[in-house]
């Protein structure tokens, strides 16, 4: 029986230390534990196809995962017009789920920017990266998110 | 001003990520099954009791396991097992292996060589997960001892991604990339057994080693693929030579795999592919695809290539199954919308995970299922005897082998069931299988001449569902038994020759060979020569493999007949014996070549016949591709003296699950 090479071993290491952070990243775009699972699963499994070609697994999973994380965002508002899930109340921190809350009702583009920003700790540049968008877009949607938030707040 | 970015971010950017992180917090991050549900550690009950230092070993491994996972152990016995793997179960239907001395790898050569595994090359990434170069050395598991051995360096550079094939008593390791990405020609072979290296020679320049894929023939590697203008190539280990393929009637493009199916290597890609025999050295260009998948990945089930995903698909909803034998493509059923990984045929079901959850799919049933089995690792390497083998670190700096045996409650397709609808006609045999124990060898000839052999032990009586030749050889020597030989034309214009033999200890050899090739022999009597010689000449060297002593005819596959999944029934009808044989799920090389070499002819009895054979005593067999029953192949032998009733009989036969 002939057995043909197959696979990158390394991968796995890469998927047992970035999952849980990307799961986490996932879930905060999307709102939805389950499809921010199924979202970084589909991103390793893309990933697995051209690993080799990857140089830098972290970065390209993390974009990997933002985009899917958007599409699957848009999808939501279009095809069933879903409301944004409603996270749970964990407990403990009213003020902050308050503002978590907030940042699931922002637009898509608003809310990944801030996500990436907040959460990533991205620099705007390399936010524009990410998404692929000019910084100045970027900018700009960060921009209109905080004084969507200050009205909120206030 | 207020609304400045600047000002914004300083007032509201703290809260920001305070509440992200609070929220982030919440979620359950549910990554491995030894974090989940585990963990046991027991010591497998090997067939072969392990030596004192092994159970030593497994003991060290199984406290380091569940160490590791931090949790409560549970001592679970497992049950033991017809292979040889010696390791430690830490869950029901996983096990790990000792730890290995190296530490996982990318793009590194993982191979099952049949007791272990063999890895080599690859890259290993540092703590900022920045690629490091690529090594020269590897290490072999033993599964019967669970030992490792570290390999000495190869006579080549460290690489990742390099082509690597098996042989049976070699690794054959060739191309790969360089840490550059840039592509590389060399290679080397590898004797697990003895440890040693032998460098091969360079492949031709025109072989490209990025985006091309590998096939072991069992005598030579066939490499085919990467960017337009690139040329495939063989390379013998024997010879130690490499012969350049005659070009493809297709572009050369990235191929995710090439796929052996015992007589041709099949690639295809963005939705044309071509196939080629190395018997004959040529190369077909294959039916248009329904599909438009890039790099999918190709998995041999016996007797379709099934194109799984594919680079520009994230899905598993688009698959289709390409028949060799009959030039046809059949869409899947739709499977999950989500990616999958590490497919693997399994000898009855292909296997795969998507979403952290092993999925089946049936060819027969052409059904998917879901199972209740979670493998959240994911398992890149292979499968051997009944279990996925991959490569894991288990959260350690240090390489191990897990072994994952799927649950066997995954439902198989009901047995099927066929009925005669005739008046009078009568059940009077029904068996799975030729016989049990039965073999089956394929020679191809470099005129194009396909011999198959079946032998079907200690049934006299002559096989059920074939034809029973008519004119006995008298020139057949007594020491071989006694031999019929009878032939009939194909569709196509080729010949088709039977031989049927008793041999003296009772077993039944039946010999078929098709003729459609260059230069077949022109008459009768010397095909019935030759094929009789051939019968004479062949050699049982071992319990279950064949040799003919024609140098123009070579082995090109071998296989236990009754390891098919192949029926037949008999009915009795009108005083004549009717017998059906049905291939489930393939076989279908051999078995097409005892029918019908080449594209089945429609002909007129009914919409499902794919081909008619008259012999000259005016027995005929009707051939199909069942579409009743999915993935099958049934062939009907009918006598001469029902030969005008073929149309009713045909027509009344029932095949269902």
């Amino acid at each position: 029986m002939s057995e043909v090479s197959s696979g990158s071993p390394q991968i796995e290491a890469v998927y047992r230390s970035l999952s849980g952070p990307l799961v986490r990243l996932a879930y905060l775009l999307v709102g939805d534990r389950e499809e921010a699972r199924d979202i970084v699963q589909s991103a390793f499994a893309s990933a697995s196809r051209r690993w080799d070609a990857i140089d830098d697994p972290h970065a390209y999973l993390r974009r990997a995962v933002v985009n899917r994380a958007n599409d699957s965002h848009r999808k939501a508002f279009r095809q069933a017009r879903h409301p944004l899930p409603v996270a749970r109340d964990d407990g403990g921190e009213p003020e902050l789920d308050g503002v978590w809350h907030f940042v699931q009702s922002l637009p898509t583009a608003q809310r990944t920017v801030v996500v990436l920003r907040y959460y990533a700790d991205l620099t705007l540049v390399a936010i524009a990266e990410v998404i692929d968008r000019p910084a100045s877009t970027v900018r700009s949607d960060l921009r209109r998110a905080l004084i969507n938030l200050k009205g909120h707040l206030s | 001003m207020i609304d400045d970015l600047e000002q914004l971010e300083e007032t509201f950017g703290a809260t920001l990520k305070l509440a992200l992180h609070h929220a982030a917090e919440a979620v359950d991050v549910e990554l491995e099954p030894s974090e989940e549900h585990v963990i046991v550690a027991v010591l497998v009950e090997p067939v072969a009791r392990p030596p004192r230092r092994l159970l030593v070993v497994a003991a060290v491994a199984a406290v380091l396991l569940s160490a590791i996972a931090g949790t409560i152990v549970i001592v679970h016995v497992r049950r033991p097992t017809p292979s040889t793997h010696v390791a430690v179960e830490i869950a029901p239907g996983w096990s790990v292996s000792s730890e290995g001395p190296l530490g996982l790898r990318t793009g590194g050569v993982f191979l099952w060589d049949g007791s272990g595994v063999v890895l080599w090359g690859g890259a290993s990434y540092d703590q900022t997960l920045h690629l490091q170069p690529a090594a020269a050395d590897g290490a072999v598991y033993d599964a019967v001892t669970d030992t490792w051995k570290i390999i000495d360096n190869a006579p080549i550079a460290g690489r990742r991604s390099a082509k690597a094939v098996w042989t049976g008593s070699r690794v054959v390791i060739w191309g790969g990339i360089d840490d550059d990405g840039r592509g590389l020609h060399d290679g080397a072979l590898f004797d697990p057994s003895s440890g040693e290296w032998t460098k091969m020679a360079d492949a031709p320049a025109e072989v490209s080693a990025e985006g091309s894929a590998a096939v072991w023939t069992g005598t030579e590697v066939l490499v085919w693929g990467g960017p337009s203008g690139s040329k495939g190539a063989a390379f013998d280990p024997k010879t130690e030579r490499w012969r350049l393929l005659p070009d493809a009637p297709i572009v050369s493009r990235p191929i995710g795999s090439a796929t052996w199916t015992e007589t041709e290597m099949i690639v295809w890609s963005n939705g044309d592919g071509a196939a080629y025999n190395p018997v004959i050295g040529k190369w077909r260009g294959i039916a248009p695809s329904p599909l438009h998948n890039a790099q999918p990945t190709g998995v041999w089930t016996g007797s379709d290539v099934v194109f799984l995903g594919g680079a520009n698909t994230d899905a598993l909803t688009e698959s289709a199954a390409y028949h060799p034998v009959t030039d046809t493509w059949q869409m899947l059923a739709s499977g999950p919308s989500h990616p999958g990984l590490g497919f693997v045929w399994t000898g009855t079901t292909i296997l795969g995970v998507v979403k952290g959850v092993v999925v089946d799919y049936e060819p027969i049933t052409d059904t998917w299922t879901e199972t209740d089995a979670k493998l959240s690792a994911i398992p890149f390497g292979t499968w051997a005897d009944d279990r996925y083998v991959f490569a894991t670190d288990a959260g350690t700096s240090k390489i191990r082998i897990a072994f994952y045996q799927p649950p066997e409650t995954i439902p198989k397709a009901q047995v099927p069931t066929y009925d005669l609808t005739l008046p009078s006609a009568r059940l009077t045999d029904d068996e799975t299988g030729i016989a049990k124990g039965a073999d089956a060898a394929l020679w191809a000839g470099d005129d194009g001449t396909y011999v198959s052999l079946n032998v079907i032990p200690r049934e006299p009586g002559g096989p059920k569902g074939l034809r029973e030749p008519t004119a006995q050889i008298t020139t057949f020597p007594l020491a071989r038994g006694k031999a019929w030989y009878g032939e009939s034309a194909t569709p196509g214009g080729a010949v088709s020759s039977v031989l049927w033999w008793e041999h003296p200890d009772q077993s039944v050899w039946l010999m078929n060979a098709h003729w459609y090739g260059a230069s077949p022999p022109d008459s009768s009597a010397t095909r019935r020569e030759k094929f009789v010689q051939w019968a004479v000449d062949i050699t049982t060297p071992t319990e279950s493999s064949y040799e003919l002593n024609d140098p123009g005819i070579q082995l090109v596959g071998h296989e236990r007949a009754g390891t098919r999944r192949t029926r037949v029934r008999t009915w009795n009808y009108a005083g004549q014996q009717l017998a059906l044989l049905v291939v489930e799920n393939g076989s279908g090389t051999e078995f097409a070549n005892l029918l019908a070499r080449g594209k089945p002819q429609t002909t007129t009895i009914q919409s499902r016949v794919g081909s008619v054979v008259t012999d000259a005593g005016g027995d005929i067999t009707v051939g199909w591709k069942a579409d009743d029953l999915t993935q099958a192949w049934a062939t009907l032998s009918i006598p001469a003296a029902l030969a005008g009733q073929a149309d009713d009989i045909v027509h009344g036969l029932r095949l269902s699950d």
